[in-house]
């Protein structure tokens, strides 16, 4: 049997591999997102196709650095500031890189992707604890753990459907006017953008859902009361309700074009509301 | 002129089905749904500004502005309030007049047209009724589409779960949930009861809920009680992390200029949960019995009993005094002969789980704090019999007595709300990942090619028209009918 020593020297060893990859994988999507922006300023594909490797090399590394957390802590890597941030950059990058796949030469919406991925790693960094410590016996819950994890995985599609929207916003008046050359979109696959960031919202929304289902059966469980209108619980029901609007707004002529991608829009700055905005409000 | 009274009855009710007409339109429309969404957005926003629970004069004394306002609209209890009440009344309106007016539409069969804009446009190389044949038979045998139009110019096939059913159940779903929280809003109340141990403890609700109190007397006592058998706490030994606040040492960590370091001290202990063995008894006769945990709350007779805490009473003996002194955990005892009263902690006794994974028995000890005005000093720590000497006084640990502190909740919306939120969710995540796919396709000869005309239509993420169209050109292929030869599809 090990002692107390071996212990703790082993699980400071693993804990000083494990920040050391997690900044390394912060800094890939740094230098992912230097690339995307000399594609944006010199339209050269070759900065778009290394910025998307650097992204793929960022997110193997994002996994391993998973991967070893849950090793580390024998529980899934989920569940504190640290953890849930570190999934939701994995998350973003994952969902972005498939949804991306069918385009060819486009790279313009990798540039928010690559800035969120970057800011949540140096956030979680800086920011949050990376002790594994016990878990309070009110976290101790399938319910709590299947919330974060969707709960994080839902906001990190909406951020990638927001970006590609944002992408379309700014290039289809330039396309329009036949501007926008050399970043690979013309008339035709700009609606495209359109359609994958409705395909994003429509794929996140049921898991939003379902973390907000299972966020209030676990207070339920633990505290007895399913909703308590915290700050945090009424910012994911906002965030839900401007879902809901931009879904319903997909169906309504009038509302399906530009007034829809706002929605998606007002949605993901509601999704950063949600989470980094509520700690930040909560510390002033 | 001259009116009857028949005729004036007549005009009345017709500018009656009128309106009445024209507010079912209005909550039927989709955009009546938008704007209300919009309105409960703005409403959980300003929920979400103001401090809910709070007194006015609270909110005065922290510098608040807005008084008038804030009690014009009640903004301090604000989901409580007539005006948002109001809205989440209009917004179940929409939703129960939207999901009856869409509910036949969900029996009715397609009507499909007998025309269609072809998206896509195939050139086949078999003759006329050759082609009929293999296209048919690559949509229904090997893409498994069912027919559900082939009497017309086009044929009709679908793929997948029906779109209407599901989207109408799972705004059914919604509904439910919404009576689960008006039933919860009208009915549910809560309070909290401390147990101590092996004495009976009777529920007398300070609350019934805002519509029970109106034939329910506020203090009327359960009729069965509640018996603390045992209760019991777990702890592990939790190593704390030695890592800088300041970022620019983070980042030296990161980049391999020092290490982050797990360091364990005497008093590394994290509480890992705490039990309680509860018996619900009536008379002699005990009813249930369940060992209740944090995630795991005691359930009977329509409440729900959940572990918040425990309540530690230690028994001191002053200068060997038969005679104990009780105080509870975190009160101040005022011991005779001394000017200043002592606190003890909470009692930390139970099993704790070591970090080589080994089991151990904790020997109950608890900390003895000395209050000098607002500041508390801290004497030493105590064991059971052990004594500490405090300005000439021998105080004695004798023992300790831990209470279980629980919640209780009646809430009868839970369920209905759980039932709800199960159907809208299974509902949506099929509607939504499932979906469903209607090819509608035809085939025609032009200047002596066989052309395949295909429209494509699909609702859900399930399916997409381009993989429907890449499958069908591999299994034309492979039939011969389209040889690669020949141009793409378009």
């Amino acid at each position: 049997m090990l002692n107390y020593e071996m212990i703790l020297s082993r699980d400071s060893y693993l804990l000083a591999i494990e920040l050391r990859l997690f900044w390394l994988a912060s800094l890939i999507y740094g230098l992912a997102l230097i690339l995307y922006i000399f594609h944006i300023i010199t339209r050269a594909n070759v900065f778009g196709k290394a910025a998307a490797t650097a992204m793929l090399v960022g997110v193997i590394a994002q996994a391993g650095l998973i991967v070893l957390r849950a090793f580390e802590a024998g529980r899934a890597p989920f569940q504190t500031l640290y953890e849930s941030l570190s999934w939701f950059a994995l998350c973003a990058s994952v969902t972005y890189l498939y949804e991306s796949r069918r385009w060819k030469n486009i790279y313009f919406p990798g540039v928010f992707v690559s800035a969120l991925s970057m800011g949540a790693c140096l956030y979680a960094l800086f920011a949050g604890s990376p002790a594994i410590e016990p878990l309070s016996p009110a976290l101790q819950s399938y319910w709590f753990e299947w919330h974060v994890i969707l709960a994080f995985f839902s906001y990190a599609v909406f951020a990638v459907s927001a970006s590609i929207e944002a992408a379309y916003l700014i290039l289809s008046p330039f396309v329009k006017k036949g501007g926008a050359t050399g970043y690979g979109v013309n008339t035709e696959n700009i609606r495209d953008f359109h359609r994958s960031a409705f395909r994003l919202v429509l794929f996140g929304y049921p898991l939003l859902t379902f973390a907000i289902f299972s966020g209030a059966a676990w207070a339920n469980n633990t505290w007895g009361r399913y909703w308590s209108w915290d700050p945090k619980e009424t910012w994911s029901l906002i965030t839900w309700t401007v879902f809901t609007i931009y879904l319903h707004s997909k169906t309504i002529p009038a509302l399906k074009g530009w007034p829809a991608s706002v929605f998606n829009i007002i949605g993901f700055i509601c999704v950063m509301m949600a989470f980094p905005g509520v700690n930040w409000l909560a510390s002033l | 002129m001259e009116y009857s009274d028949e005729k004036i009855d007549k005009g009345l009710a017709a500018r009656l089905t009128d309106v009445f007409t024209r507010a079912y339109r209005l909550f039927a429309s989709t955009k009546t749904s938008v704007c209300i969404l919009g309105l409960m957005a703005v409403c959980y926003l300003i929920g979400t500004v103001f401090p809910q629970g709070a007194d006015l004069s609270e909110y005065v004394k922290e510098g608040g502005r807005l008084v008038f306002l804030v009690s014009l609209f009640d903004l301090l209890d604000f989901f409580s309030s007539p005006v948002f009440l109001f809205l989440a009344f209009l917004l179940f309106l929409n939703l129960v007049i939207c999901t009856y007016d869409r509910y036949p539409a969900i029996f009715i069969k397609d009507d499909y047209p007998r025309e269609f804009e072809p998206l896509h446009s195939i050139a086949l190389t078999q003759d006329i009724k050759e082609a009929f044949v293999k296209v048919r038979e690559a949509f229904v045998k090997e893409l498994k589409f069912k027919p559900v139009l082939s009497d017309s110019l086009w044929t009709v096939v679908e793929k997948g779960l029906p779109y209407r059913p599901l989207t109408w159940l799972y705004h059914a779903g919604i509904i439910v949930c919404f009576l689960g929280f008006a039933l919860t809003y009208l009915f549910a109340y809560e309070g909290t009861v401390t147990l101590s141990p092996k004495r009976l403890h009777t529920v007398v609700p300070d609350d019934t809920g805002r519509l029970k109190s109106l034939w329910k007397k506020k203090d009327d006592p359960t009729d069965f009680h509640l018996l603390l058998e045992d209760f019991g706490t777990e702890y592990i030994q939790s190593p704390d992390l030695n890592y800088p606040d300041d970022r620019a040492a983070r980042l030296a960590i990161g980049l391999g200029w020092g290490s982050p370091a797990y360091e364990l001290h005497e008093d590394s202990l994290f509480v890992k949960g705490w039990k309680a063995r509860i018996k619900v008894v009536k008379g002699k006769e005990t009813l249930y019995e369940k060992t209740a945990e944090v995630n795991s709350p005691l359930k009977y007779g329509g409440y729900a009993f959940h572990l918040a805490g425990w309540e530690d009473t230690v028994k001191v003996s002053v200068d060997g005094n038969p005679i104990l002194l009780e105080a509870k955990a975190g009160d101040a005892l005022f011991v005779p002969g001394l000017l200043d009263p002592v606190v003890f902690g909470d009692v930390k006794a139970g099993k704790v789980l070591r970090l080589d994974g080994s089991m151990a028995e904790l020997e109950a000890f608890t900390t003895v704090k000395r209050k000098v005005k607002d500041r508390e000093e801290y004497l030493g720590k105590v064991r059971i019999g052990e004594s500490i000497d405090i300005n000439g006084r021998r105080i004695t640990l004798a023992g300790f007595e831990t209470g279980s502190v629980l919640n209780y909740r009646y809430d009868p919306g839970a369920g209905v709300l759980w039932a709800g939120g199960l159907l809208a969710l299974v509902t949506m995540a099929l509607r939504f990942y499932i979906g469903w796919c209607m090819a509608a396709y035809n085939i025609v000869e032009k200047d002596g090619i066989v052309y395949l005309e295909l429209f494509i239509a699909v609702k859900g993420l399930g399916f997409s028209p381009e993989r429907v169209v890449k499958a069908l050109e591999h299994r034309l292929t492979k039939d011969d009918i389209r040889p690669v030869l020949l141009p793409p599809f378009k």
